[in-house]
């Protein structure tokens, strides 16, 4: 890893189109401006880690592959999402029938 | 890109078949680079909730929702970069998916990860887990009030 000191109000260039300046060092903490195209994406490295934990965490293991996605909704707060929607859905449907009558 | 979740953006029927559709997913999921592609099964007696899954035997799957009328006040704005990868031209050919945790016992509650949806372009089938630009707005354990939200 290239590392580079700088002093507040000096940068960096990256190729072309990306540019970084220090704006403020405030004790442990620096303020770092960024601009780059739109379509480059910037992002803390924090929330990174937050979505590889989160799916981790999501991720259904070893699946069967004749498994159905009823045996893992076990949760009753699924089966009541589930009531729902369903609920809803017959509500509605209902309603459009009236109206066709 | 700008969009706002409401009821009728949710559709779960995509591609060829109506209920099993093979998403592509040429950068992986966060967590899961390796990945490819995945499969969207649906039924409609299970729905909101869907399974995305591998193809394979003992493979990797994630519970998954389309989150018009199940989150209220939801919208996502996808990156120019990502609008650009996904070829997606608006809210009819894009499809969002929020990945569901489930709770360890029956009793707990389910959470969605709002931060980064997987965001699938209806008519290429391709997809891609992006981070919403205005993710600071949302969670990414974000938990699902069955009680009164939305419903």
């Amino acid at each position: 890893m290239l590392i580079l000191s700088r002093k507040v109000d000096q940068g960096i260039t990256i190729g072309d189109e990306i540019e970084i300046s220090i704006t403020k060092i405030e004790g442990d903490s620096v303020k770092i401006g960024i601009s780059a195209p739109r379509s480059i994406s910037i992002l803390r490295r924090e929330i990174l880690e937050e979505m590889q934990t989160s799916n981790i965490a999501a991720a259904v293991t070893n699946v069967p592959i004749q498994s159905t996605l009823k045996s893992t909704l076990a949760a009753s707060s699924a089966k009541q999402l589930i009531a729902q929607v369903r609920a809803k859905k017959a509500a509605k449907k209902s309603t459009s029938d009236k109206e066709e009558s | 890109m700008k969009l706002k979740v409401d009821e009728d953006s949710n559709a779960p029927e995509i591609g060829h078949s109506e209920t099993r559709s093979e998403i592509k997913l040429p950068q992986g999921l966060f967590g899961f680079p390796e990945i490819r592609s995945m499969e969207l099964i649906f039924d409609q007696d299970e729905l909101p909730f869907m399974w995305l899954r591998e193809k394979k035997e003992d493979g990797l799957a994630f519970i998954v929702l389309e989150p018009g009328g199940i989150i209220s006040n939801y919208s996502v704005e996808i990156s120019d970069g990502d609008v650009n990868i996904l070829g997606i031209t608006g809210p009819e050919d894009t499809m969002i998916l929020n990945i569901v945790t489930l709770p360890p016992d029956q009793s707990g509650k389910i959470s969605l990860n709002l931060v980064g949806p997987i965001i699938v372009n209806r008519k290429t089938l391709t997809g891609k887990q992006c981070i919403i630009n205005n993710h600071e707005e949302f969670s990414a354990r974000h938990v699902l009030d069955v009680g009164g939200e939305g419903l």
